[in-house]
């Protein structure tokens, strides 16, 4: 009995870990944005177009690397373009922002229509296998928790660490910081504001790309309209949540995972509480995140702003 | 030629090309659509033909059109009205969602059939039940900062959730279909125009128009402007910054509610899962083409409803996906934003102040 209770607490817990995978890389690239000053609301159309390209390179050419460059890379247009409205035009971020989920929200189901109109079968690409890591999967416990997943989700684990390091302990990641925080001296002291901005929020396109293909490639082997249902606005909770630091963010992302994971093992066990209430749950947990977070937040200085060479 | 008169005229250009320059970045946006659908093997004078006839070519189409004016007014000013407090509500689609229910509820329940009173009430539940749901991410945020963005999003996916489990379960109508029961005849709103589906609810998106651009005349709308325009100084000028939002988001809230009531009570009939074809997104972009001002709303939601008419004729006749109406606004909207730049350019080109 105790064994039984044991691995279902562990079922949820590797599901958990499937399920706060794309958030995760959405979060993670958007601090990398937010730290340079870009706000990018965009995050949910960028992701969508990801998850639309992703699947795409993987149904032409079945190889799971060439989709997920296809989804890098279309994200990063997008941010290409919101880089273009946000940095060089000086546009509200925010209505930029507004305007690049919208556009990618069409875009992605658009081309989606267009490539394959309606078939009675929808096409699909095989789910992305795992990769256990020898040696460290049999582990019990934390063997099929942490070694026993597609490599996204190894990826983006690795990517927590990584992006810390990337953004505290680089010269890049110093320039980033400066930027968001003081694009004014920074541009004193010989920083490229406009560059560093550009690249921040490509990358941070980018790995929403990944995150978006992680639902077509990982979870569903199908593009659907939609599909991410909402990731990118729950990865912008998570990036406040987490004060714009890699590790606070994955504590976020990581329970955002196991409450989503125990509301669908609840409606599989059939709960009394209708299956509606359960799938509420991970939209109404970032909200109270944030509320809970009440004035603790403390956001780059010059997050949302626009900077203009020699302006006072 | 005197320099006063030489400068008053390149004003002048300017100004002429700042009016200009939306409309030209419109149409940029419609020749970018046509590349998407040219490069998928789509006739583009064709398609863009039959888009114009869908919405031109018959009564019943022109009807169509006025009738979806009527729904992007009312979710265009909810958000206008909140932008202007710089609310930045993109929570209209779920606030249409419970005002449809409000509707609804009152439809099939006693005080719906009562004549006369039966469609006042509809429109003042409807009014009710979206600013109720408005409320919440109101007061989440002057109660517990909670970013009113991200808030009002997610409360979207709940406002959905809600309605499919009412339609699954307590208000669902005998019968396979996940319906209501039907409203009253009572409160249903009367057909102005026969031989279309053009209901009476294109007056109150008239009056609710009318009544924003008076609303900003107010003192309150003063207080919400200015709470918009400048939080800090408001406070100073001993304003209860709070209580605008509070007012704010209310206000917007109710108008995106009339709408969904009035899709209840003009067309559906019955509250359904689908019931807007995400009216309350688009309202973004309208809010933001429509520079927050009730004309400007009342002309773009004339605009984006011709091509949403006009594209479901496109998708009937030609397969061209629905999701091409909602690109098209979008790439409307990010050449409109683009298009700023020429007239920053220009002016500065000019030797004018640039803000």
């Amino acid at each position: 009995m105790a064994g039984e209770i044991e691995a279902v607490i562990i079922g949820v817990i590797v599901s958990g870990m499937r399920l706060m995978t794309p958030v995760l890389f959405a979060a993670l690239g958007e601090k990398i944005a937010e730290r340079s000053g870009i706000l990018n609301l965009g995050l949910e159309g960028m992701m969508l177009v990801g998850a639309f390209a992703g699947f795409m390179g993987t149904y032409i050419t079945g190889n799971y690397v060439v989709g997920i460059l296809m989804a890098m890379a279309g994200a990063a247009a997008l941010a290409l373009l919101k880089g273009f409205m946000s940095i060089t035009i000086r546009t509200n971020q925010l209505a930029a922002g507004l305007a690049i989920w919208l556009l990618g929200t069409g875009l992605a189901a658009l081309m989606y229509r267009l490539t394959f109109g309606v078939q009675a079968v929808a096409p699909s690409v095989e789910l992305m296998p795992k990769i256990d890591i020898p040696g460290l999967s049999t582990l019990p416990g934390i063997g099929p928790i942490l070694f026993n997943h597609d490599p996204l989700v190894y990826i983006a684990l690795l990517l927590v660490p990584a992006t810390y390091f990337f953004i505290f302990k680089t010269n890049l990641g110093l320039k980033i910081r400066t930027v968001g925080e003081n694009p004014k001296q920074a541009d004193a002291l010989g920083v490229d504001v406009y560059r560093i901005r550009y690249l921040a929020v490509i990358i941070g396109g980018a790995m929403a790309g990944i995150g978006g293909a992680y639902f077509s490639l990982v979870q569903t082997g199908y593009f659907l309209e939609n599909v991410t249902g909402g990731t990118g606005w729950i990865a912008l909770a998570l990036v406040i949540f987490g004060r714009w630091k890699s590790y606070w963010i994955c504590a976020g992302a990581f329970i955002f995972g196991m409450v989503d994971s125990f509301q669908l093992g609840l409606q599989a066990t059939g709960s009394s509480l209708p299956f509606q209430f359960l799938l509420m749950l991970p939209y109404l947990i970032p909200i109270a995140i944030l509320a809970a977070m009440y004035k603790k937040a403390g956001a780059p200085a010059a997050l949302a702003i626009a900077y203009k060479r020699g302006e006072r | 030629m005197s320099i006063i008169s030489a400068l008053s005229q390149t004003r002048d250009k300017v100004k002429d090309v700042k009016f200009f320059v939306p409309f030209a970045s419109a149409s940029l946006a419609f020749v970018a659509g046509a590349i998407i659908l040219g490069s998928a093997g789509v006739d583009v004078g064709n398609a863009y033909a039959i888009m114009f006839r869908g919405a031109f070519g018959s009564v019943f189409g022109f009807g169509d059109v006025l009738l979806k004016t009527t729904s992007l007014i009312l979710v265009g000013l909810a958000v206008s009205v909140a932008f202007r407090c710089r609310q930045w509500n993109i929570g209209a689609e779920g606030q249409l969602y419970m005002g449809a229910l409000g509707g609804a509820i009152v439809g099939i329940s006693l005080i719906g059939a009562v004549p006369g009173i039966a469609i006042l009430a509809v429109i003042v539940v409807s009014f009710i039940f979206g600013s109720l749901f408005a409320l919440v991410p109101a007061v989440l945020k002057v109660k517990f900062g909670v970013n009113e963005v991200i808030s009002t999003v997610l409360l979207n996916f709940v406002a959905f959730l809600f309605i499919a489990y009412l339609l699954h379960g307590p208000i669902k109508a005998p019968g396979f279909n996940p319906y209501s029961p039907e409203i009253f005849d009572e409160s249903q709103m009367p057909i102005i125009f026969p031989g279309t589906r053009l209901h009476a609810g294109i007056i109150i998106a008239g009056l609710a128009t009318v009544g924003v651009y008076y609303l900003w005349k107010s003192k309150i709308g003063f207080e919400i402007r200015s709470v918009g325009a400048n939080i800090k100084a408001a406070r100073y000028a001993g304003m209860n910054v709070g209580r605008s939002v509070l007012i704010t988001l209310g206000i917007s809230g109710g108008l995106a509610g009339i709408a969904g009531g009035l899709l209840v009570s003009g067309v559906q009939h019955v509250l359904i899962e689908g019931i807007s074809p995400g009216y309350g997104f688009v309202a973004v972009i309208i809010a933001l083409l429509g520079r927050q001002h009730p004309i400007g709303v009342a002309i773009v939601a004339f605009f984006f409803s011709v091509l949403m008419t006009g594209s479901e004729t496109m998708y009937r006749s030609l397969g061209i996906p629905g999701a091409f109406s909602m690109t098209l606004q979008a790439l409307v909207l990010v050449f409109v934003l683009v298009g700023q730049l020429f007239v920053i350019w220009l002016s500065r080109r000019n030797g004018r102040g640039v803000r």
